[in-house]
C-alpha cells in the first residue's frame, strides 16, 4: 500500500538539513548519512550522497530519474563477485 | 594482437555439460547477449586438461538460463564430452563499444588510479553496479577508496596506457575513513 500523498514524501530532518547546508554553500563534498530510508526529492538532484550500505559509505550521484526512490535502492548491502563478462560501464552526470 | 592469442580472449562462459546426441554444448553464459557468440565468429574450448582448441560457431539457442551452442567439428556425443566443464573464450575485438563514455569491465579493472596533480591512488579492484552510478573500487595495500563513475570525478581513461584520471572532489578520498 503506497503512502498517503496527504503526509507528503519522507525525509530525515538530519538529512534534509545537511542537503539545505550543502545548497547554501555551493559545496561539492559528499554528503555522508545513514538515513537509507529517506525519499530522494527534486532538491537532491545533481548532488553526490555517501549512503551508508552498513560497512561503508557508498558514493551515490542523484539524477532526475531517481527522484521518489528511496536512498537505500542505491546502496547495496551485498556484494556479489561475478565474472566480468562483457559488462559494461558507463560515465554518469554532465561533463 | 594475434586474433586467438591470450589476451585477446575474453571468458564468455563454461561448458556445463552436452545437449542431445548431436554434439551440441550447454554453457552457462557470463555475457549479457548469447549473439555475442555470434559475433565472436569462434569460440575457443579451453577444457581442464589443457590445450585451447577453436571452433567455428553454428548456431546459438538461449535454454532456459542457459545457452546451447552448436559448434563446427563437433558432432556426437562421445566429442562433446570431452569438453565438459570446459571455458569459453571469445574474442574480445568482436564486442562492439557502443558509446564513447561506456567501458567494458574487463579493460576497466586493474586501471591504476591517480589524482590530476600526480598522485597514486591504487588500482581498480572490482565494480560495484549501483543502479544510479557505478563505482570503482580502488585499492592499495589496505587503503580502499570508492570512485563514483560520474564525469564530475572521472577526468580521463587511458586504456593504453592503463591509466585513469581523476579529480579530487573536497571529502571523497576520505568518505570512508573513521
Amino acid at each position: 500500500m503506497p503512502r498517503s500523498v496527504k503526509k507528503g514524501p519522507f525525509v530525515d530532518e538530519h538529512l534534509a538539513r545537511k542537503v539545505r547546508t550543502s545548497l547554501g554553500t555551493d559545496s561539492r563534498r559528499p554528503i555522508k548519512t545513514w538515513s537509507r530510508r529517506s525519499m530522494i526529492l527534486p532538491e537532491f538532484v545533481g548532488l553526490t550522497l555517501g549512503v551508508h550500505n552498513g560497512r561503508k559509505f557508498i558514493p551515490v550521484f542523484v539524477t532526475e530519474d531517481m527522484v521518489g526512490h528511496k536512498l537505500g535502492e542505491f546502496s547495496p548491502t551485498r556484494t556479489f563477485y561475478s565474472h566480468a563478462g562483457d559488462k559494461k560501464s558507463r560515465l554518469k552526470g554532465g561533463k | 594482437m594475434k586474433k586467438g592469442s591470450p589476451e585477446n580472449l575474453l571468458l564468455a562462459g563454461e561448458v556445463v555439460r552436452p545437449h542431445g546426441l548431436d554434439g551440441r554444448l550447454k554453457i552457462r553464459s557470463y555475457v549479457q547477449s548469447e549473439k555475442s557468440f555470434l559475433q565472436s565468429g569462434v569460440v575457443f574450448l579451453k577444457p581442464r586438461s589443457g590445450g585451447t582448441r577453436a571452433f567455428t560457431v553454428s548456431s546459438v539457442k538461449p535454454h532456459k538460463n542457459n545457452v546451447l551452442l552448436t559448434l563446427k567439428g563437433l558432432d556426437s556425443l562421445e566429442e562433446a564430452e570431452e569438453y565438459r566443464g570446459a571455458a569459453v573464450f571469445i574474442r574480445r575485438d568482436s564486442l562492439v563499444q557502443e558509446e564513447t563514455d561506456e567501458y567494458f569491465w574487463f579493460d576497466l579493472i586493474g586501471l591504476e588510479v591517480y589524482l590530476d596533480t600526480g598522485k597514486y591512488i591504487g588500482t581498480i579492484n572490482h565494480i560495484l553496479p549501483t543502479g544510479s552510478n557505478d563505482v570503482y573500487v580502488v585499492r592499495e595495500g589496505e587503503t580502499e577508496v570508492l570512485v563514483p563513475a560520474i564525469h564530475e570525478v572521472v577526468k580521463e581513461i587511458d586504456l593504453d596506457a592503463r591509466k585513469m584520471i581523476i579529480t579530487e572532489m573536497e571529502g571523497l578520498l576520505d568518505l570512508n575513513e573513521v
